[in-house]
């Protein structure tokens, strides 16, 4: 027996648990995929109060919609599916938009020959993340964070395998002129 | 150099060293991107959408009867309705007992964790009991 066929059987078990009604089979459900919806809800929604809403809306449809999932996927790549579609139709609902932060506040610690530390680097470039589109945001989500395949990606976001190499390629550089900006400032 | 080959070489299975320039920028790009542990969703959301879809403890679960079928061999002494009481009742009330739990070491269903409870005061009631009766 392969490693997937045993995942594979253990997401049915699980799956069939929830169906019968187990709490604690959801639970356990829901914290086997909750940092996958939380790292790509965070990134997509930005604000912390609508994007714990957004993850609970995710499991909420996961659990109406178990019924009609046919393991044709794996469960994480149906679920990180709800997950981005939640997203979008929240944001487009909400017209929740990313607003690139305002860097007035920064004072700039370090002298001009210093080199920015990681922890300050990285909290510029999340803050300039907002930069990104939300497709773009998705890819490096579900590529560099999650460790997703092309296929799976291409499953999740409905976009050809091709396409979201590109786009994976658009975002990548596009993160880099930020990260190569920021150490310059 | 690409992404890839860069992955690659940092996996130890490429052949061609990325240039310091590269390799750093890559690794800046992953940095970038990790969450912080403040992002993480709260320890209790599972429950909090369990409750949501309206999911609650079964009430004819094997953990259930075990429980029922320990207070009965008990004759429903009073052991069994203080673990009860400072286990099933204060979840059902949804106080969080985590912590009590993995001091205690016991499972974390809650019937499972309350049939615990009345085992170990079932116990020392004996062990009390067993004391009470050697000093006599």
């Amino acid at each position: 027996m392969d490693m997937k066929s045993g995942m594979q059987r253990s997401d049915q078990a699980l799956v069939a648990e929830v169906l019968a009604g187990g709490r604690n089979a959801f639970v356990e459900l829901v914290e086997g995929h909750q940092d996958l919806v939380a790292h790509l809800v965070f990134r997509l929604i930005g604000d912390r109060r609508d994007a714990e809403e957004v993850c609970q809306d995710v499991f909420v449809k996961v659990y109406g919609q178990l019924g009609s999932f046919r393991f044709q996927s794996r469960l994480s790549t149906w679920i990180a599916r709800i997950a981005y579609n939640t997203s979008l139709n929240r944001l487009a609902k909400r017209e929740v938009h990313w607003v690139a932060t305002d860097f007035s506040d920064y004072s700039g610690e370090e002298g001009p020959d210093e080199r920015v530390s990681d922890r300050q680097l990285k909290r510029l470039v999340h803050s300039r993340l907002g930069e990104l589109s939300v497709l773009e945001k998705s890819v490096l989500t579900f590529y560099h964070l999650e460790g997703m395949s092309i296929p799976e990606m291409s499953q999740i976001m409905a976009r050809p395998a091709g396409t979201i190499k590109s786009d994976l390629y658009r975002a990548r550089k596009k993160l880099k002129e930020l990260i190569v900006r920021e150490e310059l400032v | 150099m690409s992404d890839e080959k860069i992955q690659a070489w940092l996996n130890g299975e490429g052949t061609e060293k990325p240039d310091s320039a590269d390799l750093n920028l890559y690794q800046r790009l992953y940095a970038s991107l990790a969450m912080e542990p403040e992002d993480r969703l709260p320890g209790t959301f599972s429950g909090q959408v369990a409750d949501r879809v309206g999911l609650r403890n079964s009430h004819y679960s094997p953990d259930r009867v075990l429980v029922i079928l320990i207070a009965i061999v008990m004759g429903f002494s009073s052991v069994a309705a203080v673990a009860v009481a400072v286990t099933y009742v204060p979840m059902e009330l949804g106080m969080d007992l985590t912590p009590l739990k993995s001091v205690l070491r016991l499972p974390s269903d809650t019937w499972l964790f309350t049939g615990m409870v009345v085992l170990l005061l079932a116990g020392l009631d004996r062990l009390l009991l067993r004391s009470r009766i050697i000093s006599h």
